[in-house]
């Protein structure tokens, strides 16, 4: 497949906001309703659970794609029934998905369970004796209280998912036009000496991240203003 | 009421052994003691926020808890208006939304029609109504607590506990909100439970007291059976017998006080 130049940009430009879309919805989800549970429940394991969801930001990116690879690879644990499934994760963008997920949920989830438990428990057992259900209590007093922490995490996360490259690299491949995130076009074009297509998806890549903290901030200050707090 | 709880905590969590047997009919009771003696502690297992190891709690005819029988029901279905020592008012929610919150948002339109005349009700006992598109942190703390208080009413419990209702204030607005809350309180029929190291608020409150000390809720007594032989066999029965005298001799000295 050859592309020109312009549209190949493109091409990993929506990639790459497609897949960390996707990831954060999707980590962001995870982490909301894990760090819901283990804000409330009581067990021996959570040091150990809490630890597991830590893993992926110390792990170097290349073990996370190994051990993915070993998970849902061709050969790997959940590889046949995927396959049976339809679904092929190596060398496609789905499978940039799932590695940006991995990846950005330890960010997603620690910010959910910081920010859910800085609110002040005596709000939410007020609800409670008001008649509210656990669901209630959270819809109407946790994630109202805690949202603009919740939304920081995301954004982070979000953020993160766009510049994931290691995991990426090692589930997906580095395949122009099908599996070529933004991270991925500029270390091809640096290595193939092409520096000003590197310059280019370099500025393009920052402009970016600068917009979506910018839009972050406004929409908290925004809700900031509405609430009057 | 009936309230019988007998809970242990773990060494590692302070070792406190909470132990309350308390039967009364008494419509103003205050539970009188020290911190630390297991008084909120009862009021929470009481609103179903704390779950004792044993346990039996009745309010009215209905068996809230009975851990013999695996009984225990969870705080909202208790149907127990709860008024929070720091008022725990929902901050991103104007003083109307508070008081409107345990209605949630009803669908029907006869509901939410019900739900506003309540609280437009509340507001106008309360004195709220100029208030009521305030939020919390815009609202002085006499008027905190009357927004805690109308919101705590709302849903017309069958019991209705105060936790230290007055300790968050400072002396001199203390007084005057004291009497304020003992005004409204009397306008509505809900049997109370304080909690309070203050005589004052006993005083003024409670027909009965019981008096707490290091986990054990000791017997209910009844104001009006206080007399200077008890005082001497307890400290806390001398506090509220000498603050007995200080008011009744305010009583009697009142009309020349207030000539200068």
């Amino acid at each position: 497949m050859d592309l020109s130049p312009d549209q190949s940009i493109y091409f990993c430009m929506v990639l790459t906001l497609k897949v960390a879309g996707i990831a954060t919805l999707v980590a962001a989800s995870m982490a909301l309703g894990l760090a819901w549970f283990m804000a409330r429940g009581r067990f021996p394991a959570k040091g150990w659970v809490d630890a597991l969801c830590a893993l992926p930001l110390v792990l170097p990116p290349t073990v996370i794609g190994y051990c993915l690879i070993l998970l849902v690879g061709r050969r790997g644990a959940l590889g046949s029934w995927l396959a049976e499934a339809g679904i092929t994760l190596i060398f496609s963008w789905q499978g940039a998905v799932v590695a940006a997920t991995v990846v950005i949920f330890p960010l997603s989830y620690r910010a959910t369970r910081a920010a859910l438990e800085s609110v002040d428990h005596t709000l939410e057992n007020a609800a409670r004796t008001l008649g509210a259900t656990e669901w209630q209590v959270l819809c109407r007093v946790s994630l109202p209280l805690a949202w603009r922490g919740i939304l920081a995490g995301i954004s982070l996360a979000f953020a993160r998912g766009m510049g994931e490259f290691g995991a990426t690299l090692m589930i997906a491949g580095n395949l122009p036009g099908r599996t070529q995130t933004l991270a991925l076009a500029i270390y091809d074009a640096f290595q193939a000496g092409n520096d000003e297509k590197a310059l280019a998806l370099v500025l393009l890549t920052s402009a970016l991240c600068v917009a979506l903290l910018l839009l972050a901030e406004g929409l908290a200050a925004r809700r900031l203003a509405a609430s009057g707090a | 009421m009936d309230i019988r709880i007998d809970h242990t905590f773990p060494r590692n969590r302070g070792g406190f052994r909470l132990q309350v047997d308390i039967g009364a009919d008494s419509r103003r009771l205050a539970f009188f003691g020290p911190s630390g003696s297991g008084k909120t502690l009862t009021l929470h297992a009481l609103s179903g926020l704390f779950q004792p190891q044993s346990g039996y709690i009745r309010v009215g005819d209905r068996v809230l808890l009975d851990s013999a029988k695996g009984i225990c029901l969870p705080a909202r279905k208790r149907n127990i208006g709860y008024l929070f020592q720091d008022y725990a008012l929902f901050p991103h929610l104007t003083v109307r939304q508070n008081i409107a919150f345990p209605f949630g948002r009803p669908w029907r339109a006869a509901r939410r029609r019900e739900r506003n005349t309540r609280v437009e009700a509340m507001l106008d006992s309360f004195e709220l109504t100029a208030v009521a598109d305030s939020f919390p942190s815009g609202i002085s703390g006499g008027q905190k607590q009357r927004v805690a208080l109308a919101r705590a009413l709302v849903t017309r419990p069958s019991l209705l506990l105060l936790d230290e209702p007055f300790s968050a204030l400072d002396p001199l607005l203390r007084i005057r909100v004291r009497e304020q809350c003992g005004a409204m309180l009397a306008l509505f029929p809900t049997p109370a439970v304080i909690i309070t190291h203050d005589p004052e608020d006993v005083m003024i409150f409670a027909d009965s007291v019981t008096l707490y000390e290091r986990g054990r809720a000791g017997e209910t007594r009844s104001l009006d059976s206080l007399t200077e032989r008890d005082a001497e066999n307890s400290e806390l029965l001398r506090t509220l017998v000498r603050a007995r005298s200080v008011r009744e001799f305010l009583r009697r000295t009142e009309a020349p006080a207030r000539s200068f």
